[in-house]
């Protein structure tokens, strides 16, 4: 679909430098305006990879979760367990992969902070989540005016 | 020098670096650094920067703050690297 979104951001963030942002003389305004832009950058070029990581991570959490379950309070283990059986959502459905997404990462918050986790599956999980932070998409762009 | 997010402003890279900053501190105070303990100190200083950064984009999200922040997942990445180096 063109012009795709990527090229519809990468525009906007252009117009936003190049032609509104020296015409904004207040020092405040023009720091939130830095801000915007460069965040629009860091979103034009994670954006592609959004879906792809969450599918990945919706795979790596459960997986984790699968292994962690059995030394995991009974309850939490059924949360666990349901969520395992519910099915995965359509690939192209971005809301549904966020929803998902969010749904494990809390049950993954709430697996980490069970008592009596054994030292390996703490390594596991220090693993799993230095893996997941180096897939990340998100990654920081800096501002214009920010130093080199 | 706890923080590696601010090691561009912290250090000098071939003279002010982790080691020589280290020795220094021994050498002036005569104290031994435990490294487990000093990475120790390194992951709290990263987490506790994660939080700040990430109050600050929960309250932009909320629309409760106008300046923009982005996710610190470089220091997420740097603090589950260090991690690991504990064991």
């Amino acid at each position: 679909m063109r012009p795709t979104v990527e090229e519809q951001l990468r525009v906007t963030c252009r117009i936003l430098d190049e032609i509104v942002a020296p015409n904004v003389s207040d020092r405040f305004a023009h720091t939130i305006l830095d801000g915007l832009i460069a965040n629009l950058r860091m979103l034009t070029a994670a954006l592609p990879a959004v879906a792809g990581f969450l599918r990945h991570d919706n795979d790596a959490t459960l997986g984790l979760l699968s292994a962690l379950s059995e030394v995991l309070p009974p309850k939490l283990a059924a949360r666990i367990d349901k969520a395992m059986a519910a099915p995965e959502p359509d690939v192209a459905d971005g809301t549904a992969l966020e929803e998902r997404n969010r749904l494990l990462r809390e049950h993954l918050a709430a697996a980490v902070c069970s008592a009596g986790l054994p030292p390996e599956m703490h390594r596991t999980i220090v693993q799993h989540m230095t893996e997941r932070a180096s897939r990340v998409p998100m990654r920081f762009v800096p501002t214009s005016s920010a130093n080199p | 020098m706890t923080n590696l997010g601010r090691k561009r402003e912290h250090q000098i890279p071939g003279y002010w670096e982790r080691r020589q900053i280290v020795d220094a501190y021994r050498g002036l105070t005569g104290h031994k650094v435990c490294e487990a303990a000093l990475i120790w100190w390194n992951v709290f200083s990263c987490w506790k920067l994660a939080v700040i950064q990430l109050t600050a984009v929960k309250e932009m999200v909320a629309g409760r703050h106008n300046r923009v922040f982005q996710t610190p997942s470089r220091l997420f990445r740097q603090m589950f690297q260090m991690m690991e180096t504990l064991g």
